[in-house]
Formats: C-alpha cells, structure tokens, sequence
C-alpha cells in the first residue's frame, strides 16, 4: 500500500470514527431493526428518509465497548412502544401496561438490536454490551460520528443510531 | 421424566416471554425458576435440582461466561447443561461460550421453534 493510500485511509478512519463505511453501518441498521421486530413483536418498519424530532418518545441508551466503544439509541414513539410492548409480551389490549414495563421492553428491543449489529459489523471482534436504560435524550460525546436510520411504523416513529467514541 | 429449568437475564421482559414459551410448548415442565443473574443463578443451583439452565451473556454482576466457569467448577452444578440466549453472535463469543461447556448457542431474536428445538438437545426430554 502506498504512502498517500495509508493516508487516504487514516483520513477515512477519522471521518467516519469508526472504521466503517456509513453505508455499511447504515444498512446494518436498517437490516438488524426490521428483523428485530418483525421476529419478536410482529411489527413491520419502513424506512424514512432524513431526522426526526419525536414529541414524544422512549429513547433507551445501551452503551458498548470492546474493540469499538460506542453508544447505541432506540428511539420511538411512545404510541408505537406501547404497541411493540404488547405484541413482545404476548398482552392483550384490555390490560394496562405500566410505563416502567413499556420502558423495559423498549430497553430489551433495543439491547437485542445493538446486539445483532454490532455482531454484523464486527463478526470477528469481542462486544460488550452494557445495561440498557431510559433516558431523557440522547448521551453521546462531543465530536462522535453517528450513524442513524429512521422508520415509520403503523403507529408512529423509531430511530435506531450508532455511535462511535471518536478517538477509536 | 418433567424437569426444572432456570433462567438466567437481566431483563424482566425476556424472562416473561422466555418462561411463557417454555410453558406452553407442551415440555413436561416441573418448575421454571428465574434468576437476574449469574451469581443469584449459583446461588440457586447450589440450594435447588436444577436440570437446565437458559442464560443471557451480558448482564450485570455476574455475567454469563463467568456464571458457565463458575458452574464447571462446582460439583453441584458442573453437569448442569447450559443453552445461551444472546444477541451477541460474534464468532469469538460463541466459540467462548462452546468451549466452556454451552450445550447450545441461541441468537436473540429467536422464534419459539429454535428455542425448543435447543430444549430438546440440551436435555433429551422430548414435548408431550
């Protein structure tokens, strides 16, 4: 490999704090949240184009390290998480659902899609998630590089995103 | 023959799901007993029959790899088969969790049949 190809490569790194190609991430994303839901709640997404700000939502934190450390976000609205939260549960309609148990299903949905991409994205690696947990908003550092899908659902919005520490 | 199974997670909501299908999949079922992780799973183990035992990977405290060496280090608890259930299908970890012992590796999300069909080799003991 030539000098200016190590170089072209050290500037890609550093754009992308990863590593990764966006689109690979992005597809990863977009593959591992489809396939989550559809197998554990029924639930089909479609993908949307741009960002979204949700009025209200659930976002769940999961946090990862490893050889890429990082933060994951499972953003969605609250009617969908409501919806996701019985179809994951098996619970009829006519039984209430706290909002702590809506939380946790949200946390769980979203710690087995951080899961299944990172598995995508760094088969040959080690991962290790850490304990989800529901948050006012997002928890990233300054300067990291996030990749981000969003996805309509029949009853409101998802955001799934991934981002890397920036020095990694 | 019925059997005692115990699960291992961190998360209420898996633990449901994981206890309901095991439930109705027709297993001669004894008991389903639930741990939050792995040091409360040894703890029950050490104390009650235990004849499998489904455990997540990443959880807090004690974590699912430590809870497998713990298990063939205790003559309670050594022969005790273990599925895994993660997210977590990165080839380093799967070949972790076999080489400690794993009788089976589980890839959430799962759909029912994968999970008893891993019953089913874990533990011999066919549906009724």
């Amino acid at each position: 490999v030539s000098e200016s190809g190590i170089q072209a490569l050290v500037e890609h790194c550093g754009r992308s704090g990863s590593g990764l190609d966006g689109i690979e991430v992005e597809a990863a994303l977009s593959r591992s949240a489809s396939m989550v839901l559809a197998t554990l709640c029924e639930a089909s997404a479609w993908p949307a184009s741009g960002t979204h700000c949700f009025d209200d939502a659930i976002c769940s934190v999961i946090p990862f390290s490893g050889g890429k450390p990082g933060v994951f976000h499972f953003i969605i609205s609250t009617t969908a998480a409501l919806v996701v939260a019985r179809s994951f549960l098996g619970i009829r309609e006519e039984i209430v659902l706290k909002p702590e148990v809506v939380d946790a299903v949200c946390c769980e949905v979203g710690n087995i899609i951080c899961g299944s991409v990172l598995s995508a994205l760094h088969a040959q690696s080690r991962i290790e998630l850490h304990c989800p947990v529901v948050s006012s908003g997002r928890e990233e550092r300054a300067g990291a590089r996030r990749f981000q899908r969003v996805f309509e659902m029949e009853q409101g919005r998802l955001e799934v995103s991934l981002s890397y520490a920036t020095l990694q | 023959m019925s059997f005692r199974v115990l699960i291992v997670d961190d998360s209420p909501p898996m633990r449901m799901v994981v206890r309901r299908l095991i439930e109705v999949s027709g297993f001669p079922l004894e008991q389903c007993l639930i741990a939050s992780d792995g040091k409360e799973a040894l703890e029950m183990m050490r104390h009650q029959k235990v004849d499998l035992v489904l455990t997540d990977v990443h959880m807090p405290g004690m974590c699912g790899e430590d809870l497998m060496r713990a298990m063939r280090c205790d003559d309670r608890t050594w022969h005790i088969p273990v599925v895994v259930m993660s997210s977590d299908s990165t080839a380093k970890r799967i070949q972790e969790m076999l080489d400690l012992g794993a009788a089976g590796y589980l890839i959430k999300p799962f759909y029912p049949e994968m999970l008893i069909q891993q019953i089913e080799m874990a533990t011999g003991v066919a549906r009724v």
